[in-house]
């Protein structure tokens, strides 16, 4: 399974269990996060710490399940972020949008 | 120096153009430069696999690294049709934040030096500084 799920709280923590977060996985790790977005509304924590590289793709569902919760009124928020991935969200300005905390464990 | 890696279109291919590049440029550039060049010749590739030659098996893309002095340039070429042209810098900039397609272009133009587009060939070239 490339993700794990897990309920801290009134938030599920969704961790992404690969390296490469791109256009070769994007379709299957979409599916398991919006299955669990539609299985059970709540806030999102998207633990992102063992992924190094994100490319557009990894980024667009990122963006889709954004969309996904804030037209529920729920929250998705990034946390863990290694340098690649955080570079590509400065660079599309998307660190000004989504919610970024350090530590995955809060 | 010249360097060449010729994959199949299919986007398996896409971690095997990864660790060439890294292992080409690992020591020859910082690691911030080498994660853009990673990324910025992963979009291309994931481009000509996709739209260029439209995952068709039989077709290649070739992509051709070249360490020079003060320059990495790469040439990623399929066999579709080619891109008729480039977002401008301007484009690139004003990037729609939550469009959830046509980032990777405008990825391009901003984070080479200098892109380069001939038919179905594109050039990549990226300060070492």
């Amino acid at each position: 399974m490339n993700i794990d799920v897990e309920r801290v709280d009134s938030i599920k923590k969704i961790t992404l269990n690969v390296k490469k977060f791109d256009v070769a996985n994007m379709q299957e790790i979409k599916k398991n996060i919006q299955a669990e977005v539609e299985a059970d509304a709540s806030d999102i924590l998207m633990d992102l710490s063992k992924v190094s590289f994100v490319d557009s793709s990894g980024l667009s569902v990122i963006i889709s399940i954004f969309k996904q919760l804030k037209s529920s009124n729920h929250q998705l928020k990034l946390c863990g972020l290694q340098e690649q991935p955080m570079e590509l969200l400065e660079i599309t300005q998307l660190h000004k949008i989504f919610t970024i905390i350090d530590s995955c464990n809060k | 120096m010249k360097n060449s890696l010729i994959v199949k279109s299919e986007l398996k291919s896409l971690d095997n153009v990864y660790r060439w590049v890294e292992e080409l440029l690992t020591d020859e550039v910082g690691r911030k430069k080498l994660r853009d060049i990673l990324l910025i010749t992963q979009e291309m590739v994931t481009n000509s696999i996709l739209h260029g030659n439209e995952e068709a098996i039989d077709k290649k893309v070739t992509i051709d690294v070249e360490i020079e002095l003060n320059e990495i340039k790469i040439n990623i070429e399929d066999e579709g049709k080619g891109l008729k042209s480039l977002p401008s810098h301007k484009e690139a900039e004003e990037l729609d934040y939550l469009a959830e397609s046509g980032r990777g272009l405008k990825l391009a133009v901003l984070m080479t030096n200098s892109i380069e587009l001939h038919g179905n060939r594109i050039k990549l070239i990226f300060n070492r500084e």
